[in-house]
C-alpha cells in the first residue's frame, strides 16, 4: 500500500508539472513556428532602442548614439551628433534626421543633422523654453514629413514643437491650452492637420480636451486612423478605446470589453499599453511594457476578443519585452521594428493572419524569421 | 522460470491487473500452453519481468488533420528513457505498462517534454534462443513546451528484438512509433489539430523477476 501512495503521488506530482496551459494555439503549431532567430549581433540583445525611423533607404536608430544601417545591409555603423544619450531619433525625409539628446543632469538638446551617412554636418536645434526632449516622431508617407517633438520645459509643464528645417515652433494649440501640462505627454500623433496627444489622463484632439471615458485611465498611446476616421488610444491598465466619430467628441468612446492582462511570472497584471500604430483597416498593433506587443481587430464583434497578444512566446525576449515603440515600414513589406528598452530591436515582415473564429487568434510573420538586429 | 509473488509490485500497477483479470479467467478454461521447445526459456502466466530502455527520440513530422498538409517538427533529435512493466499471459503473449520520458529541442533551444503511459500487449516470436517482441500500445501522453502543457492520446507500435545474456536479462534493441493525435481545444483554431509522428530507437534490457 505505501508503494500505490509513492506511486500516486508521484504520478499526481508529474501531472501537475504538466498541467494543461493550452494557450491560444496547439502545442504543436507553437513548436512549429518556433522558428531561429536571425541575431545580427550589432545591436546588442540588452540594447535599449526607444525609437528609430528611416531616411533615404537607410534606418537610423537611437540606442544612446544613433546607430544606422542601409535598407538591404545587417551591419550597423554609429553617428554621434554630440556628447549625451541619443534617445529618440525622426526626419523630415528630405534633408535632415532629428535627434533628442538628454545629458547626466536630466536637460536635453535637439539636434539636426544633414548628409548623415555620407559627410555628416550637425548642429542643435533652439526650442523655446526647452529642458529635454522627450520624443520626436515623423509623419506621413510624402516627403518632407511632417516633424513634431513632445518636450518638457523649464517651468516644469510639457508641450509640442514642430519642427522644419532648422527651426522649432510651439505647437499654438498647446501652447493655449489652460492650465498648461504639468503631466508628460507620453505620445502624439500628426494627421491632416491635427494634433492628437495624450497627457497623463487627458486626451487632446489639437486643444479641445476630449473624455473617451468616464472610468479615469492614464493615456500612454494615442493615434488617429486615417482610414476608418477614428481616433484610438490607449492605457497603462490594460485597455483600448476607440472613438466613435472622426472627431473623438462623442463619449463615451468604444472599447475592448475586458480589460487585457499578462503574467509577470508570478502575477496576473493589467497589460501597459505603450505606442500604437495602424495596420490596415481597423487592424492595429500596441505595444507594452513587459507584454510584448498586441494586435488589436475592430471588426471582431464581440469587444473582449478585440485586442489579442501576439502568439509569439517562443520569442520570450520580445513576448515578455518593453516594447516602447513600433516602426511600420510600408515600402519593405511592410517590415516592423519593434524597439524594446533592454532586448534590443526586432524585425520582421509583418503578414497578420485572422484565424479561424471563433474566437479569434492571430498569427503573424508566420514562416519567417524574426531577425534580432 | 517460476513467477515470484511481488505483491507491492502488482499492486502498485492495480490498472493493469484490472485489466488482466478477464485473461486470467479465460486463461484458467483454456487449454495448457503448448511445451517448451528445447534451448528456450519458458515463460507462464504470471511470470514478471521489468524492460529499462534508453536511446533517442526522433521527432519525424506532423500532419494537419484540416489538409493532410505534411510538416517538419522544427524540433531536433532528443534523449528518452523508459521503464516497463511486463506480465506474461503465456509463453507467446504477455501484458505491459510503460513510461516513457523524453525531450527535443526547438531552434531557439526551447525543450518539448514529452512523458507518455502506455499499455501494452506483446506477442513474443521465439527464433532459437533470442526473441522477437511485436508490442502494440495504447495510452496517454503528457507533453510540455514554454508554458504550455497538453495531454494527448498516444499510440504505439514497437519491434524489438533480444537475446539473452543470462536466466534473467536480455539484451535488445527496440524501434518503436509515436503517433500522437493532437486535437485542437474549443478554444484553438480548429484548423490546427495535427498528428505528431515520432520514432524511438533505444537498447533494452530485460530483467525477469
Amino acid at each position: 500500500m505505501k508503494h500505490l501512495c509513492a506511486v500516486v503521488l508521484i504520478l499526481h506530482l508529474v501531472a501537475l508539472s504538466f498541467s494543461c496551459n493550452e494557450g491560444t494555439n496547439t502545442l504543436f503549431d507553437n513548436i512549429i513556428h518556433d522558428t531561429q532567430v536571425s541575431d545580427n549581433n550589432q545591436l546588442g540583445n540588452t540594447a535599449k532602442v526607444p525609437s528609430i525611423t528611416k531616411f533615404n533607404g537607410d534606418y537610423f536608430a537611437a540606442t544612446g548614439v544613433i546607430r544606422w544601417r542601409n535598407e538591404g545591409d545587417t551591419v550597423w555603423s554609429t553617428l554621434t551628433l554630440a556628447s549625451g544619450l541619443h534617445n529618440t531619433v525622426a526626419t523630415d525625409g528630405v534633408t535632415y534626421l532629428y535627434a533628442g539628446i538628454l545629458y547626466n543632469d536630466g536637460t536635453g538638446s535637439l539636434y539636426q543633422c544633414s548628409n548623415p551617412t555620407s559627410a555628416p554636418s550637425s548642429g542643435s536645434i533652439s526650442v523655446t523654453d526647452l529642458k529635454n526632449i522627450l520624443k520626436i516622431r515623423n509623419f506621413g508617407s510624402s516627403t518632407p514629413y511632417d516633424v513634431y517633438a513632445s518636450y518638457g520645459k523649464t517651468d516644469g509643464t510639457f508641450s509640442i514643437c514642430n519642427i522644419s528645417g532648422t527651426t522649432a515652433t510651439e505647437d499654438p494649440g498647446v501652447a493655449g491650452i489652460s492650465p498648461s501640462l504639468t503631466d508628460s505627454i507620453n505620445n502624439f500623433d500628426y494627421q491632416g492637420g491635427t494634433l492628437y496627444f495624450v497627457s497623463g489622463t487627458k486626451v487632446y484632439r489639437g486643444a479641445t480636451l476630449l473624455t473617451p471615458s468616464t472610468t479615469a485611465h492614464t493615456y500612454t498611446g494615442i493615434m488617429y486612423d486615417t482610414v476608418d476616421s477614428r481616433i484610438l488610444v490607449s492605457t497603462n491598465d490594460g485597455y483600448i478605446l476607440r472613438s466613435t466619430d472622426a472627431t473623438g467628441t462623442s463619449t463615451p468612446w468604444e472599447q475592448n470589453s475586458e480589460q487585457c492582462i499578462y503574467n509577470n511570472g508570478s502575477t496576473d497584471l493589467p497589460v501597459p499599453f505603450t505606442e500604437i500604430v495602424p495596420l490596415d483597416s481597423n487592424l492595429y498593433l500596441v505595444g507594452s511594457r513587459g507584454a510584448g506587443f498586441w494586435i488589436i481587430d475592430w471588426t471582431v464583434a464581440d469587444a473582449k476578443d478585440r485586442v489579442k497578444r501576439w502568439n509569439g512566446s517562443s520569442y520570450s525576449d520580445l513576448y515578455n519585452g518593453s516594447i516602447e515603440s513600433i516602426f511600420i515600414d510600408a515600402s519593405a513589406g511592410p517590415r516592423g521594428f519593434f524597439c524594446t528598452i533592454g532586448a534590443g530591436l526586432w524585425d520582421n515582415t509583418i503578414t497578420v493572419t485572422l484565424n479561424s473564429t471563433p474566437p479569434p487568434t492571430y498569427n503573424i510573420n508566420y514562416g519567417d524569421p524574426w531577425t534580432r538586429e | 522460470m517460476t513467477a515470484a509473488p511481488k505483491k507491492t509490485i502488482v499492486t502498485a500497477i492495480a490498472v493493469l491487473l484490472f485489466l488482466q483479470a478477464g485473461f486470467l479467467q479465460a486463461q484458467e478454461s483454456k487449454p495448457q500452453p503448448p511445451p517448451p521447445r528445447a534451448g528456450a526459456v519458458t515463460h507462464i502466466l504470471g511470470d514478471q519481468s521489468f524492460i529499462f530502455g534508453l536511446g533517442a527520440l526522433f521527432p519525424l513530422f506532423f500532419v494537419k488533420m484540416s489538409d493532410g498538409t505534411v510538416e517538419a517538427t522544427n524540433l531536433s533529435i532528443g534523449p528518452k528513457a523508459s521503464i516497463e512493466y511486463m506480465n506474461y499471459l503465456s509463453q507467446s503473449f504477455a501484458l505491459g505498462i510503460e513510461v516513457t520520458g523524453g525531450f527535443a529541442f526547438s531552434p531557439n533551444f526551447n525543450i518539448y517534454w514529452a512523458l507518455p503511459i502506455t499499455a501494452k500487449i506483446i506477442y513474443i516470436i521465439y527464433i532459437g534462443s533470442t526473441q522477437l517482441f511485436l508490442d502494440l500500445g495504447a495510452g496517454i501522453i503528457l507533453e510540455k513546451f514554454l508554458e504550455y502543457g497538453h495531454l494527448d492520446f498516444f499510440a504505439k507500435p514497437q519491434v524489438s528484438f533480444y537475446i539473452p545474456i543470462d536466466p534473467t536479462l536480455d539484451l535488445g534493441l527496440a524501434v518503436g512509433y509515436w503517433f500522437v493525435p493532437q486535437f485542437a481545444t474549443p478554444d484553438q483554431p480548429q484548423d490546427q489539430s495535427r498528428l505528431g509522428n515520432f520514432l524511438d530507437i533505444s537498447v533494452s534490457l530485460i530483467y525477469h523477476l
